[in-house]
């Protein structure tokens, strides 16, 4: 299933590695239609990161 | 409970995003993130769908540490069969998926995976695991198609080794689900609804609205059965996945569940959870909340409103006579749907969706010679088919968000073009 493929280079030092984030934009809610929508998932680092079903004898941890 | 639910889950995923449409925009965010990391390195569709490699480049995207190449390579050598899903099979794979095995462990534990090396015991496990995706397929192929889209590898665990766990996915390695050595095809089936729910809602989560920071600011969810405490995050995906088994239940019928099946409480469980999201609402992006009401019901009166804060708007003075450029370290992707992600190699990045007018604009941008608003103007009213009054309104909006995020800046110019 999965195929092998070697990237090409080396990765290279990233541009302006150090700039600062545009600040949110204050009060931006759940709204539709945003021309422009921030991803900060990979941002937020929760606890553990795991959703993981145990049987119930182990199981404070279930999902 | 507010209401019945209104639609099924695959449904209701679909008039948010086909699957095909969410994959590959999925792909086009994590190809920005080469761009931006390892520029002229081109993935392969399997490479990009990876989980490993997602998991690199997530940390990444996090602001943990760079990107090694040779990793992502190493990372995709890793050896699968195809019984209907990739099951990991690669000797070596204890080193190799590392990272979810590590991340789904309980305390104490280090769950071994079951593979090719343990001969006929993986060869039957293997058995199992082709009849339980032929039964979810059977039993319900729509939610198959809508879910197994977004698997890209099942690994096994030895069952003395497994410390209790049914089943597992991670936010941080996306696309590979984990199991305990299976006993039968129905145990195998539902464990793809439960995760593969979970991998179906990281998706949507990277390329739709879905939550932001603001989530972690909401009060924990203490569910009744357990007594667990989770964060808003955690609760949505733990709804989503209790919604779609207790879809898949009522399609099930008269299959006798396992011991340990959460298909005969998953309505309960599901009702309990939304009840609770409900009132959290107002947390929830525009695509979360839609998937909440259709599945689970909408409180009367709910509306969605329209930002009136993230559609920053220029001055008539910048407008008339401003011209624009995109910001020199943006990067842009563009899925086959037409939408556009872009990027700045910012510390942590920074990676923004883009709707239908803000992808047009910055195609017409570049970083170097400044465009005039003016010449914007013309463009939109053609390309948008609109008079001139609607198309600056729009432009305004799209030109002051952008710039608000600095993905494009204002730039001075001797002339106008």
């Amino acid at each position: 299933m999965t195929t092998p493929n070697e990237p090409l280079r080396r990765p290279q030092p990233p541009h302006s590695a150090g700039a600062s984030l545009p600040p949110l934009p204050t009060g931006a809610g759940p709204v539709i239609g945003q021309p422009v929508s921030s991803v900060d998932w990979f941002r937020r680092m929760p606890t553990g990161g795991g959703t993981v079903f145990l049987r119930p004898a182990e199981a404070e941890q279930n999902d | 409970m507010v209401g019945s639910p209104v639609a099924s889950t695959h449904a209701l995923h679909a008039a948010i995003a086909p699957a095909a449409a969410l994959i590959d925009e999925r792909r086009a965010l994590y190809r920005l993130a080469i761009d931006l990391f390892a520029p002229g390195a081109e993935l392969s569709d399997n490479l990009v769908d990876h989980p490993i490699v997602r998991y690199e480049i997530g940390r990444v995207l996090a602001g943990q540490g760079h990107l090694d190449l040779e990793r992502l390579a190493g990372a995709a050598a890793v050896r699968v069969r195809d019984v209907g899903v990739a099951v990991v099979s690669d000797p070596a794979a204890a080193s190799l998926i590392e990272a979810p095995l590590r991340i789904v462990a309980p305390p104490g534990v280090c769950p071994e995976p079951l593979t090719e090396s343990d001969g006929a015991r993986f060869g039957d496990a293997l058995e199992i695991v082709a009849e339980g995706v032929r039964l979810f397929r059977e039993i319900a192929p729509q939610m198959a198609d809508d879910l197994l889209a977004h698997v890209s590898m099942l690994a096994l665990l030895k069952r003395e080794t497994s410390g209790g766990v049914v089943s597992a996915s991670s936010r941080y390695v996306p696309g590979i689900v984990l199991i305990d050595e299976p006993s039968t095809p129905l145990e195998v089936a539902e464990a793809l609804v439960h995760e593969g729910a979970h991998e179906k809602f990281f998706d949507l989560a990277i390329v739709k609205e879905f939550v932001d920071a603001r989530a972690e600011d909401v009060d924990f969810f203490e569910n009744s059965w357990s007594h667990a405490r989770w964060p808003l995050e955690q609760t949505f995906a733990a709804w989503h996945a209790y919604t779609c088994l207790a879809q898949f239940s009522t399609s099930a019928g008269t299959e006798p569940p396992g011991p340990h099946s959460l298909l005969p409480v998953a309505r309960a469980r599901a009702t309990e959870i939304g009840d609770w999201l409900l009132e959290h609402e107002e947390v929830l992006l525009s695509d979360s909340r839609r998937l909440l009401h259709g599945l689970h019901g909408s409180p009367a009166g709910a509306v969605m409103r329209r930002s009136e804060v993230d559609c920053a708007t220029l001055c008539d003075e910048t407008l008339d006579d401003g011209h624009f450029r995109l910001h020199p370290d943006v990067r842009i992707r563009r899925a086959s749907t037409g939408r556009a992600v872009v990027g700045r190699a910012t510390q942590p990045p920074g990676i923004f969706w883009l709707d239908s007018d803000a992808s047009w604009v910055v195609g017409q941008l570049n970083d170097e010679t400044p465009t005039s608003v003016e010449l914007l103007l013309s463009q939109a009213c053609e390309e948008w088919q609109t008079i001139s009054d609607l198309a600056l309104r729009r432009l305004r909006t799209t030109i002051g968000s952008l710039a608000s995020w600095s993905l494009i800046e204002p730039a001075q110019t001797s002339e106008k073009e």
